[in-house]
């Protein structure tokens, strides 16, 4: 068939598909009979697109077609969707990725304990670097027997400064996670730092007599902090591993797979460091609250999100979907 | 090679495996529609702190509540942006949509969710590698679209082009495709170049097939002339 004949013989479907896929767009419900229709002229449509990118290369019928196949296949295909709402997020995709995922959130956690036991040392032997670390003027309240943390409550009205922590503990745990993606040397950095930075305010406190004060501060909200931070660090390694050790499996699948994984860590961990924002400034350092108690939100929190996180009943459940577990597109 | 391997790295396969050769989007358009929502972005948050600043502070609000509001709203749009904007207009966000890119899944599909999500909190991190990566991957894409699964494509609105509707014997698709793109882009060329290149095609057709030209009227330009001797038509 000559290019002539090609495009009298077809250019009827295509138009007609062109008009389908146009009216299709803009009803955006379509039902099923509808397409089918569309999905049969696609078919036609892709075939012909390739007839004429290997027959009739760089025509104005060629580009056509190459277009309309893109626009049909855009339309038609979706990838997967898992979204199944809140609570089952929540309460099962997030800890079965948390469990499969345990072993390298084992690894940011182990680094960030070493460093901090590295630090509180450097501290209390070399006080001098742990000075360094935490800024003369933090070192000076020390002396005068007072935390830089109060001013949490004196100087800034509690509203900015839950703002602020939040937007500055999200924007930690956001970079801890990103950094992942080079090669997690990002993660590994943030964990580093906030291992060091935790040994070494202990180690200074404690060389002052001003732990006791510190770890009543920090009883109500620093446990799941912490934890949440190394937590995105970890899935930040997650992210790392897909891109330098895909194992046996095509790189793009072992991506895939890894990213996803390390998204769901990153949005199970995330929405908690804003109520945290809330102990921070509301109850971390009120001074009419008795330390008993302060270590008890500390302690139920830390209780619940790893409760959420390793549920155990989970595996009672009936099979998850979760992209990591399954993979493909289906019509959308 | 599996058929992963082709779809991840060369080309993009639909249905019964025919690759869709998907017009992917270079490092200058994608460095153009970057540039332009970074404007739009720096913009939003000179309103957002001017703008709601000004009016929180006639609103009668406890202390220091307008300003923890305000530092909220800065670190949404900051990470919020390219998400919602990308899952709100289909893969589109303003400065994707003014340079005509869009957002595509890594089979050529709506993409999902996740992927925007993820290609869109990796790009602090492609500031820095992103470029680089483009310009390597055959695919055109930067650190958060090989995460994400995604790909950024060229997505313009249709244009009107002329096609032949028959040719002199001997001639093929090289030479339909030649004839095209003359009458496409005649008005982009410069002075009469245009008409000189058709006087040529003109002159081939005459050789090849001469019944084509008996009806045409002698005092016709030569691109309409062109236009009628192969029955050319807009589609």
């Amino acid at each position: 068939m000559d290019y002539p004949r090609f495009v009298t013989a077809r250019q009827p479907i295509w138009d007609r598909f062109e008009g389908d896929l146009s009216f299709a767009t803009k009803a955006r419900d379509l039902d099923h009979q509808g397409l089918e229709t569309l999905a049969m002229s696609y078919r036609q449509v892709l075939h012909d697109h390739a007839l004429a990118a290997a027959r009739f290369p760089d025509t104005s019928a060629a580009r056509r077609l190459r277009r309309l196949a893109f626009e049909g296949n855009r339309f038609l295909y979706r990838e997967r969707s898992t979204h199944r709402g809140m609570l089952w997020f929540f309460f099962r995709t997030f800890p079965t990725t948390f469990r499969r995922q345990l072993p390298t959130l084992g690894v940011a956690a182990a680094l960030f304990g070493l460093l901090a036991v590295f630090g509180l040392a450097v501290a209390i032997y070399r006080p001098g670097l742990g000075v360094a670390m935490v800024g003369a003027e933090a070192v000076e309240g020390l002396r005068q027997g007072h935390l830089w943390t109060e001013h949490l409550t004196t100087t800034v009205p509690p509203g900015v400064s839950s703002s602020g922590i939040a937007t500055n503990n999200l924007s930690v745990a956001l970079m801890a996670w990103a950094g992942g993606a080079l090669a997690g040397l990002g993660s590994l950095w943030v964990l580093a730092l906030n291992g060091l930075m935790l040994g070494a305010v202990i180690g200074l406190t404690l060389h002052y007599s001003m732990a006791g004060a510190l770890l009543e501060f920090i009883s109500a909200h620093g446990p799941l902090e912490l934890t949440i931070i190394i937590v995105c660090a970890g899935g930040g390694l997650v992210l790392a591993r897909g891109l330098v050790a895909a194992d046996d499996r095509p790189r793009a699948e072992a991506l895939r797979q890894e990213a996803t994984d390390a998204l769901v860590i990153l949005g199970g961990s995330l929405p908690w460091l804003l109520l945290l924002a809330l102990v921070e400034v509301l109850i971390s350092p009120a001074p009419d609250l008795p330390v008993s108690l302060k270590v008890g939100i500390g302690l139920a929190l830390e209780v619940l999100f790893l409760s959420l996180a390793l549920n155990p009943l989970v595996d009672r459940l009936p099979p998850d979907h979760t992209p990591a577990a399954s993979k493909g597109e289906h019509h959308g | 090679m599996t058929e992963d391997d082709l779809r991840d790295d060369q080309a993009v396969l639909g249905l019964d495996n025919i690759a869709l050769d998907l017009p992917l989007a270079g490092i200058g358009s994608r460095v153009m529609a970057v540039l332009i929502d970074y404007l739009l972005l720096s913009v939003l948050f000179l309103v957002v702190i001017l703008g709601g600043g000004l009016a929180l502070s006639f609103a009668d609000l406890p202390w220091g509540l307008d300003l923890a509001i305000l530092l909220l709203a800065v670190f949404t749009i900051n990470w919020g942006y390219f998400i919602a904007f990308e899952l709100l207009w289909s893969g589109q966000t303003p400065g994707k949509r003014a340079v005509g890119l869009r957002v595509v899944g890594r089979r050529g599909g709506t993409p999902g969710g996740s992927g925007i999500w993820i290609r869109n909190l990796v790009r602090d991190i492609d500031v820095l590698v992103g470029a680089v990566l483009i310009v390597s991957d055959p695919m055109c894409r930067r650190l958060g679209d090989r995460l994400g699964g995604t790909l950024v494509v060229h997505d313009r609105p249709p244009q009107p082009a002329p096609v032949v509707g028959r040719l002199p014997d001997g001639w093929g698709a090289r030479e339909a495709a030649v004839v095209e793109a003359l009458l496409e882009r005649a008005d982009e060329l410069e002075g009469d170049r245009a008409e000189q290149l058709a006087e040529r095609l003109l002159r081939l057709v005459a050789r090849q097939a001469p019944q084509l030209l008996e009806d045409l009227p002698g005092d016709v330009p030569a691109l309409d002339a062109l236009r009628a001797a192969l029955a050319v038509r807009e589609t």
